[in-house]
């Protein structure tokens, strides 16, 4: 009875290989993230020159774009937290399915002891093991959640964000101190060349060659 | 990664007793003669493995020399001196010392099998001998065994003395430069139409260019063990290369002088020119991807492989190391093309766009000059 109800375990390496092999996605999601940030701060800055040269229409364009990347990079986040969901939820089953072999080898223990089986035990035994499917299903349960679908971009909210470029623009040029007039020309003498250190040091591929040469008493 | 190449050192010969031709006007020079001789047969029976002693005896004899390779390198270096003061006779200037030389080297009968041959392969009714009246072809297939015998114990020793390996190898090539260079000039002039390849200057250039080849390969070992960059290892396998290819240069040219050489030499050099020209490729793709150019690091891996896999060796244990080295590399390529796919997506560059690989060579052969008794010897007949 208890062979049928008990499943074999999962072997080790299979879940170490999954494991494994989620977390080489999750370092791929990362890279990824990083390659869309830089493309966002280089729509805003894209932006910031468009806003010096009085093209309103091309920095909103450029945050338009900033908004599309900041979207993909909440996903790729939201990607991140399932792949970390999925390996916790790895991790616990492992611990759940080890759980249960324990609880199995006590079972098989007190069965041994005993010559009847203790009804009172059983029910605890089932009792426990229907604890753990519910939180199972439950953690599935929130998994297959959909993830609600884009807000709208608000005109409104993307001409508030314009005007804060503006105004930390003008700010920037504020601080700058006056511009001095060009200094008067300083005659250099025909001919005349300033001396340069000529300094060239070797490169670290030379030092790795020299020091392999000498090792191998080449 | 090393591809084992050992017919080299698989050459054979026949006894000769020099006492019994060169007629000897004292008892230096019978002397000498009868050391010649037992020497010779010590390097006779050692490698047409006639040996009856015990390796223990063979060590003891040996003064305490643990290889086999070893104890043959003994026995060449000790015997060579003495055969040396023997060549300056070859070079008799009068006439009457020539007819009189040559009628001794008849008498000699100097013979030696080949390890290149076609026929050699195939061993139906045991090697074939070639005879060569002159000192100098004894001379020279004594230093192509040297040779042969010295890359073997490289080889042995590779895995536990990286210098002492690639020291060994420059010093065979040293030993077949001065072959070409030196040796086989002056013989080739004297050769029959048949002859072994090895009594061939341009062989003797092919085998030093595999020697230097496979010294910078064990450099290459030593390099990849103190993590040295990928760009300097790439430089290195395609510097391995260019050993190659020129030897297969030369390779070519001899094919037409000498019929029946083994392609097997031709299959060697090129099977490892391809290993190395991979492995550089993919040091090479390892570079430009940590530069940020990971199409570039496809282009060049897809380039390379598409080349290798064109012909792969028929026999194990080459046929094994082979694939090794293609499913690496093949594993590489497949997680370059999978992160450009997801997170770079770069335009991977035409094969005219690829970087060119560039070698460069850093081992050079260790010089071989030959040791010679000073003696003075007396010959009746000679004038």
């Amino acid at each position: 009875m208890f062979t049928r109800i008990f499943g074999k375990p999962k072997p080790e390496v299979n879940t170490l290989t999954a494991l494994d092999e989620l977390n080489d996605k999750l370092e791929m999601l990362e890279k990824k993230e990083k390659v869309l940030l830089k493309k966002a701060a280089a729509e805003v800055e894209k932006a910031k020159e468009f806003t010096r040269a009085k093209n309103k229409r091309a920095a909103i364009q450029c945050l338009k774009r900033k908004r599309l990347y900041e979207q993909q990079i909440e996903q790729l986040g939201n990607f991140q937290l399932r792949i970390h969901d999925q390996m916790i939820m790895l991790e616990g089953a492992k611990a759940t399915t080890e759980t249960v072999d324990a609880l199995r080898t006590g079972a098989a223990a007190m069965r041994a002891m005993q010559k009847e089986t203790n009804i009172d035990d059983v029910d605890k035994t089932m009792d426990e093991i229907n604890e753990q499917t519910e939180n199972m299903k439950q953690i599935q349960e929130a998994l297959s959640t959909p993830i609600g679908a884009a807000a709208d971009f608000d005109e409104d909210e993307l001409e508030a964000e314009l005007e804060e470029l503006e105004g930390a623009e003008l700010e920037e040029q504020l601080l700058q101190p006056a511009t001095t007039a060009p200094a008067a020309p300083v005659h250099v003498p025909a001919g005349w060349q300033p001396t340069r250190p000529v300094s060239s040091k070797p490169t670290a591929e030379e030092d790795e060659l020299a020091a392999l040469q000498a090792e191998m008493a080449l | 990664m090393m591809l084992h190449f050992v017919q080299p050192s698989k050459l054979k010969t026949k006894k000769m007793v020099f006492e019994d031709v060169y007629a000897s006007c004292d008892s230096t020079t019978l002397e000498h003669l009868k050391e010649l001789s037992s020497k010779r047969k010590a390097i006779e029976d050692s490698i047409n493995e006639c040996n009856f002693v015990t390796e223990a005896i063979a060590k003891e004899m040996s003064g305490g020399l643990e290889s086999r390779f070893e104890q043959d390198i003994h026995k060449i270096e000790n015997y060579l001196p003495f055969l040396e003061i023997l060549i300056p006779y070859a070079d008799a200037t009068s006439t009457i010392n020539q007819i009189q030389i040559s009628q001794w080297n008849a008498a000699l009968k100097i013979r030696w099998s080949s390890a290149l041959t076609t026929s050699s392969f195939f061993k139906i009714k045991g090697p074939k001998f070639f005879q060569i009246n002159n000192l100098r072809f004894e001379l020279g297939m004594t230093l192509f065994l040297c040779g042969g015998i010295l890359r073997e114990r490289a080889l042995e020793v590779l895995s536990t003395d990286l210098v002492q390996s690639a020291t060994i190898f420059r010093q065979a090539a040293g030993i077949y430069h001065h072959l070409a260079q030196e040796v086989l000039p002056h013989l080739e002039p004297e050769l029959p139409p048949e002859k072994p390849p090895e009594a061939l200057a341009a062989v003797s250039s092919i085998m030093s260019l595999i020697c230097l080849a496979e010294a910078q390969a064990v450099t290459i070992r030593k390099a990849e063990e103190k993590g040295t960059s990928s760009s300097l290892l790439a430089k290195l396998h395609h510097g391995v290369t260019l050993f190659l290819e020129e030897a297969i240069g030369i390779f070519h040219t001899v094919v037409t002088q000498c019929k029946d050489i083994s392609s097997r030499l031709s299959e060697f050099m090129y099977f490892c020119k391809c290993l190395h020209e991979l492995k550089g490729q993919q040091y090479l793709a390892e570079s430009l991807k940590a530069c940020g150019q990971i199409g570039a690091a496809i282009g060049v891996l897809s380039s390379v492989l598409n080349k290798v896999k064109k012909k792969i060796p028929g026999e194990d244990p080459w046929k094994s190391i082979y694939q090794k080295q293609i499913q690496d590399a093949s594993e590489v390529l497949r997680k370059f093309v999978h992160e450009n796919d997801f997170v770079w997506h770069e335009k991977i560059p035409s094969i005219y766009e690829l970087p060119l690989p560039e070698g460069t060579k850093i081992v050079t052969f260790i010089p071989y000059s030959p040791k010679r008794w000073e003696r003075q010897l007396s010959f009746k007949g000679l004038v």
